[in-house]
């Protein structure tokens, strides 16, 4: 049997083996704190609401954190705020982390543009967390998009330490280190610079559209994603939406995901994403849902249609050669693992921003 | 009284390994690092013992990120996605730590590798002194079964 000394040293050489500084590892530059300034004051639930679910989460369990879900996803008829007829979502996100002016809180001098980034609150099922992320859309005359979505944090819902948690990590979304990792991105070192910075990583993935066979497989063999695939092209390029199609963990597992972007009057972006969290099959198992149509300032945000992924035997590989036409995208929810994003790109105005809100029957955080 | 800068400089390294090792990635331990470095430094002209507070700062973040993550963390492990820079021998070892509960696998790595002081192991997991003990212990036992299996 081994000693607990002989167990301490072989730990100690592992953890120092993790631990050692690497070549990747970006130069040390100490954040400006000055500069990170997020309006916590509109990101930030009535704390109320989190003390008390939390007290009811601890007192009956499961039980009470699913009835907990229900209520706040009712939140918005609570308020007397208009509902519409698709059917409650169980998990809802209003992200409002651009609401400051809407105006991306960083800009480089890249051949690109970052188009959205920020805090979330996101709510998926009995959790509730912040994440946060960087997105970053290199806008080639191509059409190559490349977007990277970096999660990072959370908390349990009802958990105490919300205070903590938003104080701590939710009014730093940005620092130095991931505005580098931002220009590798947009930058001409796109795959080197972000498998350097974050390698591969459960808590990265990405959406990539347009590209070529050639360029997935740089992804690919570059270790950023471990599955080859693409993503559906638009299908309806009026409707503004730019994406439809599965998403790859880095880890090899596939995240399904949905992404709308639409595009008001004035030329502010309001992107749509959903994704499943969850495996492929989970995913089927959950399609189909009613396919919904939602009204928001004038335009159509069209639901996913039930022929998404009617056969649940259909394979991963096949998205690349499918005909795009067969799907309807926008918007979905769906209740258990999915969770739905609304991103704010732009100077949205708030009254639209609760229009969509509303629409989506989110519930929004003022 | 000291700056941030300075502080930031002097405490990044050990942020970042003492993340890393309670997370078990290097890119989220940079992360939640950060995260916890920057908390300080709004806070720093106010703290009677920052490098403390940055010690009790970054165990909490790793915990919340433990309890958020969960289902990534067995997706993870199911399929066997390593750190990339260490070697399969310190990854069996690491993956054994990685099954413990968080709360033994921190006491374990604060305790035997960041050398932490007991009363600050407690602090920062929130407990007292002869918990962290009984964590240690158990942890030591749990990853005695798991290395030898």
């Amino acid at each position: 049997m081994m000693t607990d000394d002989a167990i301490i040293a072989r730990l100690r050489e592992s953890l120092d083996e993790l631990t050692a500084p690497s070549a990747a590892s970006l130069p040390l530059e100490v954040p400006d704190l000055d500069t990170v300034v997020v309006p916590l004051t509109d990101l930030h639930p009535p704390r109320r609401r989190w003390v008390a679910t939390a007290g009811v989460v601890g007192i009956v369990g499961i039980a009470a954190a699913t009835l907990a879900a229900v209520v706040l996803t009712r939140a918005p008829s609570d308020r007397g705020e208009s509902v519409g007829t698709p059917p409650i979502p169980t998990t809802a996100v209003l992200a409002l982390g651009n609401l400051d002016g809407g105006v991306p809180r960083f800009t480089l001098d890249l051949p690109g543009s970052i188009v959205a980034r920020g805090p979330e609150l996101q709510s998926s099922g009995s959790n509730m967390g912040w994440q946060r992320q960087v997105f970053v859309a290199a806008d080639h005359s191509d059409d190559r998009v490349l977007v990277i979505n970096r999660y990072t944090g959370g908390l349990p819902f009802g958990d105490d330490s919300v205070e903590d948690f938003k104080d701590s990590s939710l009014d730093q979304p940005d620092t130095g280190l991931r505005e580098r990792r931002a220009a590798g991105a947009a930058g001409g070192a796109v795959i080197a610079e972000i498998i350097s910075a974050s390698d591969v990583r459960p808590a990265m993935w990405i959406q990539a559209r347009g590209l070529s066979d050639v360029q997935l497989s740089e992804l690919v063999n570059g270790g950023l994603v471990s599955v080859d695939e693409r993503s559906v092209a638009i299908a309806d390029p009026s409707l503004g939406l730019i994406d439809a199609g599965p998403s790859a963990y880095g880890n090899g597992e596939l995240w399904w995901s949905r992404m709308a972007d639409y595009t008001l009057a004035d030329g502010s972006r309001i992107n749509v994403s959903a994704s499943t969290g969850t495996s492929a099959d989970r995913f089927n198992d959950a399609l189909p849902f009613d396919t919904e149509t939602v009204n928001v300032d004038g335009r159509k945000i069209y639901t996913w249609a039930t022929k998404l992924l009617d056969n649940s035997s259909q394979r991963i590989d096949s998205w690349g050669n499918t005909d795009a036409t067969e799907y309807l995208r926008g918007i979905e929810w769906h209740d258990g693992d999915f969770n739905v994003v609304v991103r704010v790109t732009g100077n949205v105005p708030e009254a639209v921003l609760l229009e969509v809100a509303n629409a989506l029957r989110l519930t929004a955080v003022p | 009284m000291q700056d941030f800068e300075s502080f930031y400089q002097a405490h990044h390294a050990d942020a970042v390994r003492w993340a890393t090792a309670l997370v078990g990635s290097r890119a989220i331990g940079e992360e939640l690092a950060q995260d916890a470095l920057l908390r300080v430094g709004q806070r720093l002209y106010r703290l009677d013992n920052p490098g403390g507070y940055l010690r009790m700062t970054v165990a909490h973040a790793c915990a919340s990120w433990h309890r958020t993550n969960h289902r990534d963390r067995l997706r993870t492990e199911r399929l066997g996605v390593a750190e990339a820079s260490t070697s399969p021998a310190a990854n069996e070892r690491l993956d054994a730590l990685g099954r413990l509960p968080y709360r033994q696998r921190a006491a374990v790595v604060m305790r035997y590798w960041a050398d932490w002081p007991e009363a600050e192991i407690a602090e920062a997991l929130d407990c007292r002194p002869t918990t962290v003990r009984t964590l240690i212990h158990r942890g030591l036992a749990n990853l005695r079964k798991e290395i030898e299996s």
